[in-house]
């Protein structure tokens, strides 16, 4: 579990919104990703995008696996991780990882991604209703993180979902957390 | 500001530097928005992902000036960031079909081949139209008899085709109306207003043309709006659908199916078909 080690306060911030840094330990992630522009098929809000489709190729697989994959954190917590590549900025073409927290890295199949993300520090944003849709990342950069006083590295962030989030079909009762890590 | 105005501002920045070295980042820095964002949004406004758009936007005007210069095809692919010309060949053959030399001998744009910047009045009509539900549809032949036209749908028009109808002792067309619209070998657009006649009906007399709408395969996209808009819709089909799609236009002709005589009103709906074919992997 995430170790806050500091809350503070956040003023410039809307009311809704909750932040704190915390110290976390490597994440080990195992999961389904895709490298591309997500949105070549549909633009907006739709679940028949790259994104969604991920999502349901992975949840698909994870219900059906047999065995079930093993070093599985129990507890029913998703990721997605964005992580940009050196031609991102060029080509607007990311990757995305879906994928759930495993306890140690041990032999997974091959049809599955493993990854560690570092430890270290991170911010912590939770994002409720709209914000989820809204374009969160442009504040992150220009009014969150400068408020905190720290910078980030460009080169991943982190969705956790977990119980809150209830789908992007009630968007406006799901909240969720963005992990950004820290410039160390 | 709007997603509309942000995104309007998008494709200007894009168009003002399509010589330039910019990035999608480099776009979506200038309107404000971070990179994923600006990507969904793009999307979904233009129906093409940014670098799509920057990369056949600047095959486009290369191809253009391919046409209207002697300068050396790589001058012109450095010109445009294609910084090797293997690269500049492969996304001309991916958006054009062809590679610059041929495209070059051949001399000359074919119908609608070179895609248009687009505009706000693109995207608003992009909007607008939504959901579209352009389908691939095999049409059986289908014989027109009609009046040539400057290529609109005016009520002189209209006026021409009933009167000459009449005097050709036509039955009623039974709201059958068609307006055929073709491009000459030398670029000439030509059209037609037409009414659909069983095969035999003698076009011979007065100032009718007949011609027959072959069987074979078409896209089918619903104009919905006012007739001004029909530009927007034909670019829709040209530039936007089809290039994203297993089909190309075949044939440099489109025929609007009215249904009855169309009336110019924001909301009315035609059937416009464009001749296509399978892309050849």
């Amino acid at each position: 579990m995430p170790v806050p080690y500091s809350l503070i306060p956040t003023p410039c911030f809307e009311e809704t919104m909750q932040s704190k840094l915390v110290e976390i330990p490597p994440l080990r992630l195992v999961g389904f990703d895709f490298f591309g522009d997500p949105f070549r098929s549909y633009g907006g809000w739709t679940e028949e995008n790259e994104i969604g489709r991920l999502w349901v190729r992975w949840m698909t697989y994870m219900d059906a696996v047999q065995p079930p994959l093993p070093y599985l954190v129990p507890q029913p917590v998703w990721y997605e991780v964005h992580v940009y590549h050196p031609e991102t900025l060029q080509t607007g073409e990311f990757e995305v990882f879906a994928d759930v927290e495993v306890s140690t890295l041990g032999e997974f199949p091959p049809e599955v991604v493993v990854k560690t993300l570092p430890g270290g520090r991170y911010a912590v944003f939770t994002l409720a209703g709209q914000e989820i849709v809204s374009d969160w990342t442009w504040q992150l950069d220009h009014e969150w993180l400068p408020a905190l006083g720290v910078e980030r590295c460009t080169t991943y962030s982190i969705q956790r979902y977990d119980a809150r989030f209830k789908g992007m079909h009630a968007v406006d009762e799901s909240e969720l957390d963005v992990y950004i890590p820290l410039l160390q | 500001m709007s997603d509309l105005a942000s995104m309007a501002q998008a494709v200007d920045f894009i168009e003002a530097r399509l010589r330039d070295p910019i990035g999608v980042g480099d776009v979506a820095a200038a309107v404000a928005y971070s990179l994923y964002h600006f990507c969904r949004t793009f999307k979904a406004w233009t129906h093409f992902t940014p670098y799509d758009y920057l990369m056949r936007r600047r095959v486009s005007e290369a191809a253009r000036e391919l046409l209207d210069s002697d300068r050396k095809i790589i001058d012109i692919a450095l010109d445009y960031q294609f910084n090797a010309p293997e690269t500049f060949s492969r996304a001309f053959k991916r958006v054009l079909g062809m590679q610059p030399n041929q495209w070059r001998k051949q001399g000359r744009a074919g119908y609608r081949q070179l895609m248009p910047r687009l505009t706000e009045a693109h995207l608003e009509h992009l909007q607008h139209g939504a959901p579209w539900q352009p389908a691939i549809v095999e049409h059986p032949a289908l014989n027109l008899i009609g009046v040539m036209t400057l290529g609109d749908d005016a009520p002189a028009a209209w006026e021409a085709l009933r009167r000459e109808w009449t005097a050709c002792g036509l039955a009623d067309a039974g709201g059958e109306f068609y307006g055929w619209t073709w491009c000459a070998a030398n670029g000439t657009v030509t059209a037609a207003l037409a009414a659909r006649v069983e095969s035999g009906a003698n076009a011979e007399a007065g100032a009718l043309v007949a011609k027959t709408l072959p069987a074979r395969t078409y896209l089918r996209v619903p104009h919905r709006g006012a007739a001004r808009n029909l530009a927007l819709t034909l670019d829709y089909a040209y530039h936007i659908w089809l290039p994203q799609s297993d089909y190309r236009a075949a044939l440099p002709w489109y025929v609007e199916h009215y249904g009855a005589p169309p009336n110019r009103s924001a909301d009315s709906l035609w059937d416009i078909y464009f001749p296509v074919g399978r892309v050849e992997l």
